[in-house]
């Protein structure tokens, strides 16, 4: 051990505390516990921390949840517009050969 | 263990001063330390059907208090208060060493960060081995072995300073 060290022991040996501890020790073990009001006994108690992380998480949960039936919403309402267009552009297609028969009938009536 | 009330005001009375220094070595307020050194042991007391021998309380002590210590450290985050009733008797007789000089390292040790002046602190006060801190505090052994390692370099250079000749 340096010099130093032996320094740094000294600096740091065991003290005696101001006043012997004992009285005060077995005093506080023998002193009946004492009794907290019921709410402060709960409002001390109850697990706040653990509390408010839960109710994070829960608003999180239901905002994405809620986000999501928005987008399955929006998904179906898609799907939807997609196949009435789909059913238009087939009615279209049948009108438009139609309309294709008659002008060539008109045609070959005409020469 | 088993502890009559007798038996357990012994066992505060030769402990006190091993309970009391953590935490005064630690804060550098005797009144905090009274307090932490007072739970210790009524923290032992609660657990002592689960403490199976001397050794075993004595380990527990130093835990307790030097946990409490560093808690108790980081809810204040101010500089120590040192008033002049606040500085208590050693429990040995002063060896012989400057006491500029001490005062300097324990200003010193008070600046070093949290985890390394606990380090420090139960390395010299406590004559612990790093792997009995590292078991302690809870922390692994490279932890402690470089926390020491630095905060001994630190403050001898600091030491060194002002203090030219006297740091070997």
């Amino acid at each position: 051990m340096s010099d130093f060290e032996r320094e740094l022991q000294h600096a740091l040996r065991r003290r005696e505390p101001p006043r012997d501890l004992t009285p005060a020790v077995m005093a506080r073990i023998e002193a009946p516990p004492k009794r907290e009001p019921l709410f402060r006994r709960w409002f001390v108690g109850f697990y706040w921390r653990q509390a408010l992380a839960a109710a994070a998480v829960a608003l999180v949960l239901a905002a994405g949840i809620d986000r999501y039936r928005e987008y399955r919403r929006g998904q179906e309402a898609k799907q939807q517009l997609l196949l009435a267009l789909q059913i238009t552009g087939q009615k279209l297609a049948v009108v438009q050969a139609k309309v294709d028969k008659l002008n060539r009938r008109s045609i070959g009536h005409d020469q | 263990m088993k502890a009559d009330g007798q038996a357990f005001a012994a066992l505060v009375q030769k402990h006190q001063a091993m309970v009391f220094s953590i935490a005064w070595n630690y804060l550098r307020n005797a009144a905090l330390a009274e307090e932490i050194a007072q739970e210790a042991f009524l923290e032992l007391h609660r657990r002592l059907p689960r403490i199976e021998s001397e050794l075993h309380a004595t380990n527990f002590l130093r835990k307790v208090a030097a946990h409490r210590s560093m808690d108790e450290g980081r809810r204040r985050q101010s500089q120590p208060w040192i008033g002049l009733a606040d500085v208590p008797e050693p429990s040995t007789a002063p060896a012989a060493g400057d006491p500029l000089l001490e005062g300097a390292l324990g200003r010193l040790i008070d600046s070093l960060p949290d985890r390394p002046r606990m380090i420090v602190i139960l390395r010299y006060q406590e004559d612990l081995d790093p792997p009995e801190i590292a078991s302690l505090l809870g922390i692994p052994l490279g932890t402690v072995k470089s926390n020491l390692h630095r905060a001994l370099l630190v403050l001898r250079k600091r030491l060194t300073r002002t203090w030219k000749g006297v740091v070997q």
